[in-house]
């Protein structure tokens, strides 16, 4: 079973990703924010981070910068969760190596579909 | 599922925006401080993301609002000015508003909000995005023709570091449609160059689809930029597609279509000149539509169509210009008062209008060429902006005559495809446009909430398909035509219905526009509101002495006549003074939802400083007190639901050991009761302990050990009211002193109202608080004691009734009896009052009869026993003075209708 991490400060939000992925039979793991996300794949593996751009403590795009950084998470699908009023975040989390966005709002089927784009 | 989001944001959001408020006030403080900034534009966009994701539009497109704002000062864009706080406070609020109206009422807060929007605008200078240029209207095109595409598609070398992955994306282009995929590995470098982690191949892929080349780009949306990506349609077919339908019904639209567009500039051409006048603007509304309807016929019938064909175009465009059209139709009509204005947006619109039949003439010509049209964006813009102008919320009868006008188009279609079906025509394009016809007749009538119909479409979707099946054969085209009959008889019925509420509305809506429809309520000054309120209590003194007079005439010999007549002047006034009572009395009544409003708040609080999680929830906001009870009753209820947020509800620990789910709820109820209100506080954590509660009692001197064995549990719950009684361990910051119980019932008896306590160890406590409705007029019984009479409020008298003396019997020194709840003390009022010795309690010879009032007050049940029971009575309590203000025994006097004053007993408190 593929293993995905979502990362929001938003509980409705994870709660939302959290059930619609494991309806379609991922198992997820969820982290607050960004500090909270690297302690959790720390030594372990996910086969994909979803992730909500403006946290406390640390940022998507931090978050995705230091995940890079790791050996085992340099090609592990990391999606953003953005709106549309910052198409430059997409840039910036393109630049720090997102490999997809998500567009919020979003719903169920929008989510499925982007992460089954993305996943290996 | 969408449901448990919800009410997991409703939590999330109601937290966020107690932290915005707070982050708010610290902004207000600091306004250069950027920590805050961030912290504050952060919560408003989870907000507004979460609420979108929840489906709450409403309050994510505000959310967005504020966002810019804060999004602007964090770039140092705007400055933060006590301004801009405050609007910020201000827009917690109302998305405090949105996020407790569960039900979206359109007409929640809309002026606040169109005037907070407005001031939030005014902070972001820059223009906002253009709005979406007018919306593909028709139902999505599957292109029926597969197309072939050729594609290259080089990715970028470093492409696998962004988790991105060229195989994956093949797949995915592959599902598309059949593929042939051609690999190159032409740049792959020198195998000692050669860097595994980097991507070197690129391919050629023979692709055919039925996917549009701008899905073939999505899948690459991912990779964009890294890429290169070329992509070819082999077969390139040049115009947009003739518009198949026979050359003659294609010519009779051709004409038809020039006809009202010519029409159209004609009657834009007298607008220009003078002013608009109503028949101008029928006139032109109708032309749009008949053009809307033909070229949805036309839409209709030729089947495919590509997304941007000119005749879809100019199907929009007579759509939006008829939304333009009718607005400023409608909006003529009322808006008499905003005349400046109006004259603006004529003019605007009127230049709009002319734009659009323009560019609908070149529309036309291109369909006729079958050559792509050449549209100004800025004009699709224009006309995006103008209909999601404002008002989006489309009100019902504007929904019945949208529902009319599309029934009609509907219809007719049906009766042209019916009519073709019937001369044998196999055609498939016929039965589609028929089934389509149905369906949009479907949506307009879900549009409308006309369900009958509706239901009655499915039964004519079957017929439909039944006739489909059996070509020309006569028996399902006569149900066929059935089902069309009835169809039709049930638009003309909604027909009438709208239009028949329409001119009921109208008619009513005459007499509002006269005066000013803006304002519903008005302000009145409570002295006026009092003297009023006097004045109907003398009305009803006064009526009563009508009474006694009709009655002591019905007695007087030889004026029968006269006194008959008597009677029925006084029954009128009586009737007419009893609705002019209501009347004014419900002038003075408010919906506690006044009160309960502020609790969310204080529970959250009061969850985080106790570190409990607490919800707390209202039942019967709606339900209305006086205007001076409902303000009294906040400080009560605050000390009730801290108690059971300090007191009753558990860590959510506890409550997780004893198997409750961790979140503690308390409930704020209200409802009518009799002439009562009644206010329960009831939460779900442990209960009173009645051994507890006795315990402490005794421990502090306030109960002797005698006394609390023998006390029921029922009273051992009032000891929480007793003075300097508290069961908590150790004092808290939130309660635990001891005085708040005391002070809530004193509160609550001083409001005449009654406090009661049901409690289950464990599984949570109910504080009942019975209040009377009004404090100006309540019914009493009259009774007589000695040569007194006093009034029994009737709020608290269960039963009354007769008694001898052998029913009471002695149980050592106290008096009982027997009544259908129990036994229960009885108290003689003449003892009580010192009234005399002469009749004493258990005296009194054994066949004696008295009269036994049982009476419920402050949760405590006793026997009042007088010697007489005269009349139920309408009264009016005033309130005592010159040294009786302070008795427990009274809550006041009344003036009866012969002008002879009684007392008001106090049943709470002739017990002490």
């Amino acid at each position: 079973m593929k293993t995905i991490l979502a990362v929001d400060d938003s509980a409705t939000m994870r709660q939302m990703v959290a059930f619609t992925l494991q309806g379609a039979g991922y198992e997820v793991l969820a982290a607050i924010d960004g500090v909270d996300a690297l302690k959790q794949i720390a030594g372990r593996h996910v086969d994909m981070i979803i992730t909500d751009l403006n946290m406390p403590n640390m940022n998507g795009i931090e978050l995705i910068r230091q995940a890079r950084s790791l050996a085992h998470y340099k090609f592990v699908p990391i999606l953003l969760l953005t709106t549309e009023s910052a198409p430059e975040k997409k840039q910036e989390g393109k630049a720090a190596g997102a490999t997809g966005w998500i567009v919020k709002p979003f719903d169920t089927a929008q989510l499925l579909a982007t992460v089954q784009k993305v996943m290996r | 599922m969408l449901t448990s989001l919800r009410s997991a944001f409703q939590a999330e959001a109601a937290d966020l925006l107690n932290e915005l408020d707070s982050s708010l006030l610290q902004l207000e403080a600091n306004p250069a401080d950027g920590e805050i900034i961030h912290r504050v534009f952060r919560a408003i966009h989870t907000l507004k993301g979460s609420g979108a994701t929840v489906g709450l539009e409403r309050l994510s497109r505000f959310a967005h609002r504020v966002e810019e704002v804060f999004d602007a000062a964090r770039d140092g864009k705007v400055q933060v000015t006590p301004e801009l706080t405050d609007l910020a406070l201000r827009a917690c609020d109302l998305l405090r508003a949105f996020l407790a109206d569960a039900e979206a009422t359109p007409d929640l807060e809309s002026g606040t909000e169109q005037q907070l929007v407005t001031a939030l605008k005014a902070f972001v200078k820059t223009e906002t995005p253009a709005a979406p240029a007018v919306q593909a209207a028709g139902p999505a095109v599957a292109a029926s023709l597969q197309r072939s595409y050729r594609i290259r598609y080089t990715p970028g070398l470093r492409m696998l570091f962004s988790g991105n992955d060229p195989v994956v994306l093949l797949t995915e282009l592959c599902a598309l449609g059949s593929a042939h995929l051609t690999a190159h590995a032409d740049s792959l470098p020198a195998f000692e160059e050669l860097d595994p982690e980097q991507c070197y191949l690129w391919w050629e892929i023979d692709l055919l689809s039925e996917a549009s080349e701008q899905a073939i780009r999505d899948v690459f949306v991912f990779v964009a930029d890294e890429c290169r990506l070329e992509i070819q349609q082999v077969i390139d077919d040049r115009g947009p597609g003739p518009v198949r339908v026979s050359s003659r019904d294609f010519e009779s639209f051709y004409c038809e279509a020039e006809e009202h567009l010519q029409a159209i500039e004609d009657c834009l051409l007298r607008l220009d000149k003078t002013a608009a006048t109503p028949s101008d603007l029928a006139e032109l509304f109708r032309r749009l539509h008949s053009l809307k309807g033909a070229s949805a016929l036309l839409l209709g019938e030729s089947g495919d169509l590509a997304p941007q064909h000119p005749l879809r175009f100019l199907h929009q465009m007579a759509h939006a210009a008829e939304a333009l059209v009718e607005q400023q139709r409608d909006g003529n009509g009322s808006a008499a008062g905003q005349m400046g204005n109006a004259q603006v947006d004529n003019t605007q619109i009127g230049n709009t209008l002319f734009d659009v039949s323009a560019a609908m003439r070149r529309l036309l010509e291109c369909i006729d060429e079958n050559r792509h049209a050449d549209l100004d964006p800025e004009l699709l813009r224009r006309l995006g902006i103008a209909i999601s102008a404002p008002n989006a919320e489309t009100p019902r009868d504007a929904k019945q005559i949208a529902f009319v006008e599309t029934a009609g188009q509907c219809l007719e279609n049906m009766r042209t495809c019916f009519a073709r079906l019937q001369a044998g025509e196999q055609d498939a394009a016929v039965g589609a446009t028929y089934q389509r016809a149905i369906e949009t007749l479907g949506s307009a009538c879900q549009y409308a909430g006309i369900d009958k119909l509706r239901a009655q479409l499915r039964e004519h979707k079957a017929a439909l398909e039944a006739a489909a099946v059996a070509g020309d054969a006569a028996g399902p085209l006569e149900y066929l035509v059935q089902q069309l009959d009835r169809t039709e008889q049930l638009i003309e019925s909604a027909r009438k219905d709208a239009s028949g509420e329409k001119a009921q509305k109208a008619a009513s809506e005459i007499p509002m526009r006269a005066t000013d429809t803006s304002s519903q309520t008005i302000r009145v000054d409570h002295e006026k509101l009092d003297r009023l309120i006097r004045n109907v209590s003398e009305l009803l003194v006064a009526r009563g002495a009508l009474h006694l007079l009709a009655r002591k005439l019905d007695r007087a010999p030889g004026v029968r006549e006269l006194s008959a007549e008597a009677k029925e002047a006084s029954t009128d006034i009586s009737r007419i003074a009893e609705e002019l009572q209501d009347a004014v009395m419900s002038l003075r009544m408010l919906p506690v939802r006044t009160v309960f409003q502020r609790f969310s708040r204080l529970v959250r609080d009061l969850g985080r400083s106790l570190g409990k999680e607490i919800e707390i929830g209202f039942q019967g906001e709606d339900t209305e007190l006086d205007k001076a009870v409902i303000q009294e009753i906040g400080d009560p209820l605050v000390h009730l639901v801290r108690n059971a947020a300090d007191h009753g509800i558990e860590s959510p620990e506890t409550r997780a050991a004893n198997g409750k789910a961790r979140c503690g709820q308390i409930t704020l109820r209200a409802y009518n009761e009799g002439s009562q209100v009644v206010i329960e506080v009831e939460d779900d954590g442990k209960g009173l302990h009645a051994d507890v509660l006795k315990a402490k009692a005794t421990e502090r001197g306030i109960l002797s050990e005698t006394e609390a064995r023998s006390m029921s549990d029922e009273a051992a719950y009032r000891l929480i009211f007793a003075p300097g009684f508290s069961t908590a361990e150790a004092v808290t910051a939130v309660s635990g002193r001891g005085v708040g119980m005391d002070v809530v019932s004193s509160n609550v008896q001083k409001l005449k109202g009654t406090v009661g306590i049901e409690s289950r160890c464990g599984l949570g406590t109910k504080i009942v608080i019975k209040l009377p409705t009004s404090l100006m007029i309540s019914k009493g019984i009259l009774t007589q004691c000695g040569d007194s009479e006093f009034i029994l409020p009737l709020d608290s008298v269960s039963v009354a009734r007769k008694i001898t003396a052998s029913e009471i019997h002695r149980y050592r020194h106290h008096a009982m009896i027997h009544s259908s709840e129990g036994a229960c003390p009885v108290l003689s009022l003449r003892e009580q009052l010192g009234l005399g010795e002469e009749s004493k309690l258990g005296k009194e010879s054994e066949s004696e009869e008295k009269c036994v009032v049982l009476i419920h007050a402050s949760g405590r049940r006793y026997g009042l026993l007088v010697d007489r029971l005269v009349s139920e009575e309408q009264v009016v309590v005033k309130p005592l003075s010159g040294g009786l203000e302070n008795s427990h025994d009274f809550l006041g006097a009344t003036i009866m209708g012969d002008g002879r004053v009684v007392l008001v007993l106090n049943p709470a408190g002739v017990v002490l």
